[in-house]
């Protein structure tokens, strides 16, 4: 009884309910940081929020959002600092691999747009991530970086662009 | 690839989700041009969320569980996302999702009446009743169908474009709207002319509910009606 008391009062305590926890572990996913290394980052944007209210700081008045910038400069920082990253591409055909060895279904459209990311600069795969996954407006997503508006919409541009002819030479869309 | 119009640029508005002006609509090839970017950018937005929900180790079902007569193939390559996970996590995630779809989570920050009234709705059987689920909603809006095009390389997909004629969620949305439809929230196919009401959650590209015919929506439109004054002081999450 105490065990489960406590629990409960340490999930009471989480600054990330479950739904703002398997987004900010999707958008480390996407930003190339490798499966075995989510759970830390998850723990890395909980001790940030943690330290934030310790400080005094108001809580941000979008966590979701919040969350998913921190958890994108995380995955940035990630390939900084250990200079590898995860290839999309190939982790998702391994996980197709594990679920249908015989290959079949293979979605190939999923398959490609993850091998395009793997092309994008991290720059630009980040404000990707941020616009069309966390669904962050260009705005949000210059102020939270600290960057013009201008340079957000410029590398989203690029990446799209480069996205769209990759899926078009490949005529997969 | 990029089509321009007097600086306005097809691709960047799809991107920004920002209206062309109205000089830049009588373009006839930059109105195309913006369309097939609205098309790729919706498709591109349902694939992050596809792979990202995949590599997140994520079992959570992108949409509400399928009904069973549904097309066993075109569900298996539609839910690529959910295959990632073992069938155990899926069941218990899928209970998540109905606690939440139910008002019953603790995120929502309802009021016990509300709460109440919210399930009493939904156990009607109409998500449109749900306060819950019209503020987790992107998009709830109605409109005709005017172009039906096949998915090259996502067998059963069609990308719809719809000419909206009553928007609900958000109040406003672009004349035109595009979206990938998938077969696995109602109907499997769409028709040019159809008047249909589609409602599209956060992070997809593809609706999770759409509801074809005018009695049909006539009745679902009362139904938001009523919720969406409640669904506005909700948060979603």
């Amino acid at each position: 009884m105490l065990r489960r008391k406590a629990r409960r009062a340490q999930e009471d305590d989480d600054p990330l309910d479950a739904a703002q926890e398997r987004r900010v572990r999707a958008v480390l996913a996407l930003g190339g940081v490798p499966q075995a290394d989510l759970p830390d980052g998850v723990q890395q944007v909980r001790l940030r929020l943690l330290e934030r209210a310790a400080s005094g700081r108001e809580a941000p008045r979008d966590v979701s959002a919040w969350a998913a910038v921190v958890a994108s400069n995380l995955a940035m920082d990630w390939h900084r600092a250990r200079r590898r990253q995860e290839r999309l591409g190939e982790r998702l055909a391994a996980l197709r691999r594990q679920e249908h060895p015989s290959g079949e279904d293979t979605s190939v459209l999923s398959l490609a747009v993850a091998q395009g990311l793997d092309e994008l600069p991290d720059s630009q795969r980040q404000v990707l991530v941020l616009r069309f996954y966390a669904d962050l407006p260009v705005r949000s997503i210059a102020d939270e970086l600290g960057i013009p508006e201008g340079t957000v919409k410029s590398r989203l541009h690029t990446a799209v662009r480069a996205l769209r002819v990759r899926l078009h030479q490949n005529e997969v869309v | 690839m990029t089509a321009e119009h007097n600086g306005a640029d097809a691709l960047m508005a799809a991107i920004t989700g920002e209206p062309l002006p109205d000089e830049a609509r009588a373009d006839a090839a930059l109105l195309a041009g913006h369309r097939a970017a609205e098309a790729d950018v919706a498709l591109l937005r349902q694939q992050l969320g596809v792979i990202g929900d995949a590599l997140a180790g994520d079992a959570r079902p992108r949409r509400k569980p399928a009904p069973a007569a549904r097309n066993r193939r075109r569900v298996r390559t539609a839910a690529f996302g959910a295959l990632a996970a073992a069938a155990v996590a899926t069941v218990l995630s899928g209970m998540a999702w109905l606690v939440t779809q139910s008002g019953g989570g603790a995120g929502f920050g309802v009021s016990a009446d509300k709460e109440v009234g919210a399930k009493a709705d939904t156990s009607a059987g109409s998500p449109f009743a749900d306060p819950g689920y019209l503020a987790c909603a992107r998009l709830v809006a109605e409109g005709e169908v005017t172009d039906v095009e096949q998915v090259p390389g996502a067998a059963g997909q069609e990308r719809i474009t719809l000419h909206v004629t009553r928007a609900h969620k958000p109040a406003k949305t672009a004349e035109e709207i595009t979206f990938v439809l998938d077969g696995s929230a109602g109907p499997k196919s769409l028709h040019l002319y159809d008047h249909v009401l589609v409602a599209l959650p956060r992070h997809t590209a593809s609706p999770d509910h759409v509801v074809v015919g005018d009695v049909p929506i006539a009745r679902e439109r009362a139904r938001i009606v009523r919720a969406l004054p409640a669904a506005r002081e909700l948060g979603c999450e």
